[in-house]
């Protein structure tokens, strides 16, 4: 070889080092690069898969969970779950069969509900959905369970709820249905009260021509009357009848109360008198409070209120039945009464109701939930937590008012109702 | 075409024509690359096709027998380097079968730019492979002394017919392989 060609490969070789180099250095930069990418794009997985409110867990060929995110840990009171069994996390009465654990483990399993070991053994109801991922070297099973619980609860209540309204809609139709007859009960009782005073006047007259019959008549008569106790019930007939007429009259009050409560001339806004609303609801509501409390009126004057009525009842019942319930959950005597007192006036433009109790009032940490759609303090069946909700609604919502609430632990509460008089022109109405 | 080929042409020509031929090579060679050939780097199929033509011109070589000749003597430094393509393999048939499914699926993930040949198979069976090949650089003759050097590399000769070839304006340039029967320790 020559020392020219020497020198040449001498020269290319190193121009090859320098290639090399500048070669070594481009793909550092790249892999540099790339590896901050996929630390960002892991980051950004990582926080979603940790934020998901749904428990997610990883699960390798064999069914053992080699992922878990926080929410999974929370659902099942795991501090964690990786090399947990699958089929550990199902609840005893649901456990996972040979069968659905292969099933699931082959990707053949369509989503279904389920339900998890919680903590204490709780059984814990969960849609479960499972799927299949696959690399060039593994397999896994992305198994995704969604807390049904809460909705569960509110399943529940709506049931609730939709019972109750259809015993208000047959309490309405009831009450239509009772008018007619009582009607007729009480034409009946008039005419009879009329008819009876005819009699007396009779028997009057008879009386008088008593005189003019012969002695055995008279015995007759007089042993007729005896037998009779026609003083008794020349007495007592006319204040029956009375008494009689005093109950239909109630009863009718109350079926007129019950339909003008539930069935508003119209639920568009037309002015109403608030006051008249107020004594119409006591009569609806008396079942729920005369055994506890007394009510006390405080009614100002007031101007007719452009409002839908039909819903302003509805939040009057809720809370005068609220009222009573608070004194009932207070009282340590069932012989002890509390007080509900209704009070109106005027403040500007706006009309103003305040119902008061003295109940159990409402302790701090729980006043500000009160008025969040579903919570309760009642046990199921007592309440379904949707009074105030739909009472706040109402009034914020779709009249444009107030709905406020002052209240004391252990000396009672007092719900104040702002209302605009004009009523709402295109507020804040609820969709 | 990546420079590990480059860097092999040069040291074919210089194992058999030596040193100065290879510095006449590149003296006539009319290149777009500027700069040495590097392993890892990719450079254009002209280049190499340019090396090789002054190649033959200089050593009197015909251009076919030249491709093959490489070829051959490529095989065994390829193995080298790919030592773990080879794992697992004992027989020619079977390291054939991998190289479009397997090497050039590995090779296209290391090298963004690269551009391997396609095959296409069929196995009439036992001491038998159908191989097909296709490629825009169409360098079959070079592919057949890769075929040798697979052969001579498992210690199993590999006789192959071409029955179609891309030069005549076929599709795929199609072989018909027969392996010869594997050589044992009692045959040794």
């Amino acid at each position: 070889m020559s020392v020219e060609v020497l020198e040449r490969r001498l020269a290319r070789s190193k121009a090859k080092v320098a290639a090399l180099e500048r070669m070594i250095e481009t793909k550092s930069r790249e892999l540099f690069v790339a590896a901050e990418e996929a630390r960002r794009a892991h980051a950004f997985l990582d926080s979603v898969y940790r934020a998901m409110p749904s428990a997610l867990v990883v699960v390798d060929e064999n069914g053992s969970i080699t992922h878990s995110n926080d929410a999974a840990d929370r659902l099942v009171g795991a501090e964690s779950l990786t090399g947990t069994r699958l089929a550990d996390l199902f609840h005893e009465s649901d456990a996972l069969t040979e069968e659905q654990h292969s099933a699931i483990l082959a990707g053949s399993t369509p989503q279904s509900e389920r339900s998890l070991r919680g903590p204490g053994d709780e059984e814990v109801p969960v849609l479960f959905h499972p799927s299949v991922t696959a690399d060039e070297e593994s397999r896994s099973i992305i198994c995704v369970f969604v807390d049904l619980r809460e909705r569960r609860e509110l399943e529940m209540q709506l049931r609730h709820a939709q019972k109750l309204e259809s015993v208000g809609q047959l309490a309405a139709g009831v009450a239509h249905e009772i008018n007619t007859p009582i009607q007729f009960v009480g034409d009946s009782l008039q005419f009879l009260e009329e008819a009876f005073s005819d009699v007396v006047t009779y028997l009057g007259v008879v009386a008088q021509a008593v005189s003019g019959l012969d002695e055995a008549a008279q015995e007759g008569l007089r042993d007729a009357e005896e037998e009779a106790d026609l003083d008794f019930v020349r007495e007592e007939v006319p204040k029956a009848v009375q008494r009689a007429v005093e109950g239909v009259d109630r009863v009718a009050t109350i079926v007129k109360a019950m339909k003008g409560f539930s069935h508003p001339d119209s639920n568009e806004p037309a002015a109403a008198d608030l006051n008249q609303a107020i004594e119409q609801t006591l009569v609806v509501a008396n079942s729920e409070y005369k055994y506890v409390a007394d009510v006390e009126m405080d009614l100002g004057e007031l101007p007719p209120v452009v409002c839908r009525l039909g819903d302003v009842n509805q939040v009057l019942l809720n809370l005068i039945v609220n009222a009573a319930h608070a004194i009932e959950a207070a009282r340590e005597d069932p012989n002890q009464r509390g007080k509900i007192i209704l009070r109106t006036r005027t403040e500007g433009d706006s009309a103003v109701v305040e119902v008061t109790d003295d109940g159990t009032g409402i302790p701090p940490h729980v006043v500000e939930k009160i008025f969040d759609p579903f919570f309760t303090t009642k046990e199921v069946g007592k309440g379904t937590g949707q009074g105030l909700a739909i009472a706040r609604n109402i009034i914020v919502d779709r009249h444009g008012g107030a709905l406020d609430v002052e209240t004391r632990p252990g000396d009672g509460s007092t719900f104040i109702i702002r209302l605009p008089v004009r009523g709402c022109s295109g507020g804040r109405e609820a969709a | 075409m990546k420079g590990i080929v480059f860097n092999l042409l040069e040291e074919f020509v210089i194992e058999n024509w030596g040193e100065e031929t290879y510095e006449a090579v590149l003296d006539s060679a009319q290149l777009e690359t500027q700069e040495p050939f590097v392993g890892p780097g990719t450079y254009p199929d002209a280049d190499l096709v340019e090396l090789l033509v002054k190649t033959c011109e200089k050593v009197g070589a015909e251009a076919p027998d030249a491709l093959r000749a490489f070829g051959k003597f490529c095989f065994p430094k390829l193995a080298e380097v790919g030592a773990v393509f080879l794992e697992g393999h004992d027989h020619p048939k079977s390291f054939l079968l991998s190289v479009h499914d397997v090497i050039h699926v590995e090779v296209r993930k290391l090298y963004e730019h690269a551009n391997p040949p396609e095959f296409a198979y069929e196995d009439p069976g036992d001491g038998q492979l159908v191989m097909a090949y296709r490629s825009k650089r169409n360098l079959c003759a070079f592919m057949e002394g890769l075929l040798q050097g697979t052969g001579d590399f498992f210690e199993t000769p590999i006789e192959f017919k071409k029955t179609t070839c891309r030069h005549d304006g076929a599709d795929w340039c199609r072989y018909e392989l027969a392996f010869a029967p594997a050589r044992t320790a009692a045959a040794e």
